[in-house]
This record gives structure tokens, sequence and C-alpha cells, in this order.
């Protein structure tokens, strides 16, 4: 099939594939997906500008699908996610301005890429780290379901601070923080979206359950919340420049539409510290795409840049499958437990 | 491809695909001509088209998608903290 806006001719069914994968992806850990969905177009035939335009868009209309599954489940802390675009639209623009200004160095691809390892590696294992010191350690003395109401150190420290404004989030389990909290993680997680691009959604969603101590599945309905308008942002701005193939965009929220809902619902049954553990993989597993493809810039050797986008490919198409799974084997084991009642 | 229920219509199945093609063709290949267009001569009007496009297909597809699913039993109960 031939996209008639963009000139692309690409298999509509990878396209509805493409749209499932980033729709279970970004409906289970709250992300766009752009780490994904850019590298896979791209590789697919898209032009880079177009690629992003139209995954702006695409993303817009997934998140509004998984936003309200969400919300029906009262994973969505809308006062919260309010708050938080105040900051995140100044620190969008922080970040762009600096991206300019390094733009005149000639340096912006390396030192933007070695920003994003960094981002992403530390993300990533501190993720993983968490997830295996509470089974190993916090699980076994404190009993199941304590990770939420236990928190970080950070988030303790930072209730602490009582800087008027105080608001109550009531959905997130916050009796009182101060809104100035709130807009400077919103401005901290809008500094990097404008600097590494994308919706950063990797950096919200850890954010907001580690130093705002929000529940993880909240944290992922807020940040999906906030996605709606970070990535509509994009694609308007894209679509002034007319990169954005409206037609693409369509065909894959097809896919995207039961993608998101599966995910959002997979996080009723996948328990909250292994869905921070399989996003801590992911986001590991992207960090060493970006590497990959680093080296292969630096060395001149295309495979590692092809071999890059492979990884990114295989690792959503394995967690949508492990993620489905897990989905699958909740409701079983629940169908299973009230047949017995 | 044989339509199922062919022998409820007064016409053969050629024909109902036929006028569906002329017609739903006809109105797909003016609907991007207008796009191509908004495109090139009204980038605002072409960025607006988008958003709503993507937002109404958005809440369309996620309400069907979301009442399939009711109909398959998977229900999605609030979460009470």
């Amino acid at each position: 099939m031939e996209l008639p806006m963009s000139g692309v001719v690409i298999n509509p069914y990878l396209l509805i594939l493409i749209g499932f994968c980033v729709g279970v992806l970004g409906g289970f850990f709250g992300v766009g997906g752009s780490w994904f969905v850019t590298p896979a177009l791209n590789i697919f035939g898209f032009p880079m500008a177009f690629a992003i335009g139209t995954d702006l868009a695409h993303i817009m209309g997934k998140s509004i699908i998984a936003t309200f599954r969400h919300q029906k489940m009262g994973n969505v802390d809308i006062k919260l996610g309010l708050l938080m675009i105040f900051g995140t639209v100044f620190g969008v623009e922080l970040g762009k301005e600096m991206i300019l200004s390094l733009e005149k160095t000639g340096l912006t691809s390396p030192v933007v890429r070695g920003i994003y390892i960094f981002v992403l590696g530390s993300i990533g294992s501190y993720m993983v780290y968490d997830y295996f010191r509470f089974t190993r350690f916090v699980k076994p003395l404190k009993g199941i379901g304590q990770e939420e109401s236990l928190g970080t150190a950070l988030s303790r420290w930072v209730l602490k601070i009582k800087i008027p404004p105080m608001v109550n989030l009531r959905v997130s389990n916050i009796p009182s923080i101060s809104v100035w909290v709130i807009i400077f993680i919103g401005f901290a997680t809008g500094f990097f979206a404008g600097f590494l691009g994308g919706g950063a959604g990797y950096i919200r969603m850890p954010a907001l359950v580690y130093v705002l101590g929000v529940p993880t599945t909240v944290a992922v309905g807020t940040d999906l919340f906030e996605i709606i308008f970070s990535s509509g942002y994009g694609a308007f701005v894209y679509a002034l420049e007319g990169k954005v193939d409206l037609i693409a965009a369509m065909i894959m929220l097809v896919g995207a539409a039961v993608g998101a809902q599966l995910g959002s619902i997979a996080t009723r049954y996948i328990k909250s510290m292994r869905i921070r553990l399989y996003f801590g993989y992911s986001v590991l597993l992207a960090g060493v795409s970006v590497v990959l493809k680093q080296v292969g810039d630096s060395w001149a050797i295309p495979l590692l840049g092809n071999l890059a986008g492979i990884l990114i490919l295989a690792l959503a198409v394995y967690m949508s499958v492990l993620i489905i799974f897990g989905l699958a084997r909740g409701m079983w084991e629940e169908k299973r437990y009230f047949s017995h009642e | 491809m044989n339509f199922p229920f062919a022998w409820l219509l007064p016409f053969s199945y050629n024909e109902v695909f036929r006028i569906f093609s002329l017609y739903g063709g006809f109105m797909l290949n003016q609907m991007i001509a207008l796009l191509n267009h908004w495109e090139n001569h009204s980038p605002f009007l072409f960025a607006m088209t988008v958003i709503v496009v993507m937002a109404l297909e958005g809440l369309f597809l996620g309400t069907v998608a979301g009442y399939v699913f009711k109909l398959l039993g998977i229900r999605v109960r609030k979460i009470n903290r």
C-alpha cells in the first residue's frame, strides 16, 4: 500500500502491528513509546521527520484511549497531571533552547546520546536494583503489597517540604505536598523531553514513583494523561511543517486501540514491582541500543546502527508478548479463584 | 471471496463491492486530496485536522474496543485505595 501523504510503500498490517505493540507498552508502562516507533518507522522507509511527526500524532490518539481506560480503574490523578503541565511547558522550552545553543558547537548528537545513555542506564539500573532489593530483603520482612506504602527515602524527604501552597492528592495517596515540588518535577522531566526529544515518559513515570512516592499504577495513568498534551503539541508542530502522515497514524491507531486497552488492563493483574522490573529492563535495553547506534556512527559501522534498530523492535515485541501473557495468566487465576469460592 | 449474506441482497456481491469501492474510494480520494491541499496551502488547518482526527479516532476506537472487551467478559473494576 502506498501512503498518499508521505509516498512511503508499506504493508498496512505491519503498521497495525507496530501500533498494537506500542499500545500494549504505552498502556502498561505509561510511556508514549517514541523510542520504539520512530526507529521502527524509519527502518520501514519513513523519512526521519515523517517518522517523528506520524509517531507523535498516533501517540496522542493512543494516550487518549489508554488514559480513559486508566481513568476507569482510578489510576489518573488529574490534579497532579495538570499541575505538572505548568512545569513541563517551561522545562521543554529550556531544553529546546539548550539544544539550539548546543547546535552551534556541532556536538549535539554525541552530547545528547551521551546524556541519553546516562539517563536510561541510571533509571534502568536503579529500577532493576530496586526490584531485587524489594523481593530479597523488604518483602520477606514486611509482607506482600507494602511496596507502595513504603515509598523511598527521597519521596519521604520531598513530602517534608512545606512551601505553601500545599495540595492534597487523594488519588495518589499523598495527603499534603507543596505545589512547587510538583511543578519542579514537571519542569525537570519537561527539560529532558525538550533536550532529549520524545515525551520523556521514561523519566516522568519513575520520577513520579521514586521522587513523589506516587503508586506505580497511578504514575502510569497520570503520565499517560500528560502525554496527551505533550504529544498533541508535538504533533501539531510537526503537522504545521507537513511532516505527519495522517493515514499512517490512523492505521496505527487501529492496532494501538486494542493494545492500549490490553496494556492498561494488564496493570491490574501484574504486580507493581514487576511493572517496575519490566520497565527497568526495557529502559536498560533501549540504552544499549543507543550505545550501539553511537558506536556504529562514531566508527562508521552501519551494521551496528541496524542492529540497534532490530534490538529495539525485538525488545518491544518481546515485552508486549510478556505483558499479554501476564494479563492472560492473571485473568485465568482470578477466574479460577472466583470459581473456587 | 464470498459474501456470506449475499442471498439477502437484491443484487450480487460484486455489485455491492463495486458500489462501495466507487463511492468509498471517491470519498477517500477527495478526503486525501483535501488534506494534501491543506498540507500545502493551509498548514494550520492541516495541523488542526490532524489533532481533531486523532482525538476523535482515539475516542471512537477506545469506546468500541472497550465495548468489545466488555462483551468478551474482560471487566475493569475501580481499584480502592
